[in-house]
């Protein structure tokens, strides 16, 4: 075959994946207001400062520790993102799940599925299916799940209504923003706008679209009505950043785990190449105030690495970059970690519904 | 500020915004790169960041009036490469079958598959990012005849699955 043959399959062997739409707006933030790198002479001046630092902190350290120790730091309460009219105890139901196809070779029947978050057990569903419903194209397959729908569904689950009943689609080349009502069968298009963007969450305020970012432009994000089809443009800023603190560790990287279903943008702040560095995972409700879903440091043993979310009336289910974990976090019960059994060796899982 | 993504003048060196800005319109480029190296969205982003903030602390190493964008992509090839080592999954595993593809995508995945991480950087660079000869060379850090010879073998170990006759008269 000639190059422009092997150019067109290389486009479809790896895929034409576009950058997420906060990406420069978190390279933007993080070049500018990058610290300086520590030279040497100033490492010597900081363990010098350590070390005296340590002597000190042993003679008062013990009882600090045993103060803390008996008087726990807790986020501050905030509102549950969707109140259940019957409540689900999330460690004792039916996740719907999909296997990250990168992680491990699955047998397409087998990648979707659902956990068993008491047992861990996880069992792929041989028989689901999409068809019939939009978008229509050879592409679509199960992807989410619905309770409320008992069926699959072929778009992300944070493109589904809170109450299961409805999608929202973006044809990717033209944003066009359809909505299926899974009850009539009905697809309606109910949004346009010029550029490319997709969906980023359908919260409880109404459906959040992200438009790309151009040479031109710089990422905007719009919240849409699903009944009436009303958009407005959000301030982008509050999603795109956060209040850097006094306290975070020097030259953090971080990234958006993504919106949540009250359009909190969750963080996390991570140092990827030094183990033992501080990383964390939390959303702001005001400038500087944060919630913590997760603090702690690499390597701690937690094995927190969250990939991407989804919010339920249980809280929030993570999954996990590396592991055979899935994540539950609530207010009321902090950070659960749920093991996957039963799953291809190397699998790593992604939340696809609610539990139920 | 003369930017469009190609060169980058003296006053982008000095200033942190200015030198963020000038790196925007390389991020969606730098993403390709790094998303075609570890095939996962999240670790693709944060590469980007890291590569960023790298490129901040390193620009003393960017060589006045020279072009940015291959001295950038080989921050975002070089923190690639160690994400990849990094990351304790195996990302080499056997791809998917996915039953839209055609059995030529097909094919071709199973073969990149194989391939070490230098080997795919190179087809990358060339057939994905569709660069010249001359800048997967600089890239690379290597002449642009060696950068021709990594091609051309980075081909031969596709074969026989997929079988590409190379255009001499192409970049």
């Amino acid at each position: 075959m000639d190059e422009n043959r092997f150019r067109s399959l290389m486009r479809g062997a790896i895929g034409d994946e576009a950058m997420s739409p906060w990406l420069a707006d978190a390279v933007r933030t993080r070049v500018a207001t990058a610290r300086p790198v520590v030279t040497n002479r100033r490492w010597i001046v900081l363990v010098a400062a350590a070390l005296v630092a340590v002597l000190v902190a042993g003679i008062a350290g013990q009882r600090l520790l045993l103060q803390r120790q008996s008087n726990p730091i807790v986020p501050a309460a905030t509102p549950r993102p969707h109140a259940s009219p019957t409540p689900v105890d999330p460690f004792s139901c039916r996740l719907p799940v999909a296997i990250d196809p990168w992680s491990a070779p699955v047998d397409y029947q087998l990648r979707v599925g659902f956990l068993d978050t008491r047992t861990g057990k996880y069992t792929g569903d041989r028989s689901a299916s999409v068809a019939g419903l939009a978008p229509l194209s050879s592409q679509s397959r199960p992807t989410s799940y619905s309770p409320a729908a008992k069926r699959w569904l072929p778009v992300a689950a944070r493109n589904v209504s809170p109450d299961g009943l409805r999608y929202a689609w973006t044809d990717p080349s033209t944003l066009h923003l359809h909505v299926y009502d899974l009850a009539s069968g009905t697809d309606r298009l109910i949004w346009s706008h010029a550029g490319a963007g997709g969906v980023m969450v359908w919260g409880g305020a109404g459906i959040y679209v992200a438009l790309n970012p151009t040479t031109d432009s710089q990422t905007q994000t719009w919240l849409v009505d699903p009944d009436t089809g009303r958009a407005a443009q959000v301030i982008p800023k509050s999603h795109f950043s956060f209040t850097p603190l006094a306290t975070d560790p020097l030259n953090t990287g971080f990234r958006s785990v993504g919106l949540d279903a009250n359009g909190h943008m969750i963080w996390w702040l991570y140092f990827a190449d030094q183990r033992g560095s501080p990383q964390s995972a939390f959303y702001e409700m005001a400038p500087g105030q944060r919630v913590y879903i997760y603090r702690g440091t690499q390597g701690d043993g937690t094995g927190f690495d969250p990939g991407s979310f989804i919010d339920d009336a249980t809280g929030k289910w993570f999954s996990a970059l590396t592991y055979p974990y899935i994540w539950h976090w609530s207010q009321q019960s902090g950070l659960h970690k749920i093991s996957a059994a039963g799953a291809p060796r190397g699998a790593t899982f992604m939340p696809a519904g609610s539990c139920f | 500020m003369m930017v469009a993504g190609m060169a980058v003048d003296d006053a982008s060196l000095d200033d942190q915004a200015a030198f963020a800005s000038s790196l925007e319109p390389l991020l969606p480029m730098a993403f390709r790169l790094a998303y075609a190296m570890l095939r996962r969205r999240e670790e693709a982003e944060d590469v980007v960041q890291e590569a960023a903030l790298k490129a901040w602390w390193k620009r003393n190493t960017f060589r006045r009036g020279a072009q940015l964008r291959p001295w950038f992509l080989a921050i975002v090839a070089n923190e690639s490469k160690m994400a990849n080592r990094r990351a304790k999954r195996v990302i080499d595993a056997a791809p998917e079958v996915v039953p839209d593809d055609s059995a030529d995508v097909t094919d071709l995945r199973r073969a990149m598959s194989t391939l070490d991480a230098q080997t795919r950087m190179v087809l990358v660079l060339r057939y994905y990012l569709d660069l010249p000869h001359s800048e997967v060379a600089r890239i690379l850090g290597v002449s642009e005849g060696a950068a021709r010879v990594r091609v051309h073998r980075a081909l031969a170990r596709l074969r026989p699955a997929i079988d590409v006759s190379e255009d001499p008269s192409y970049g």
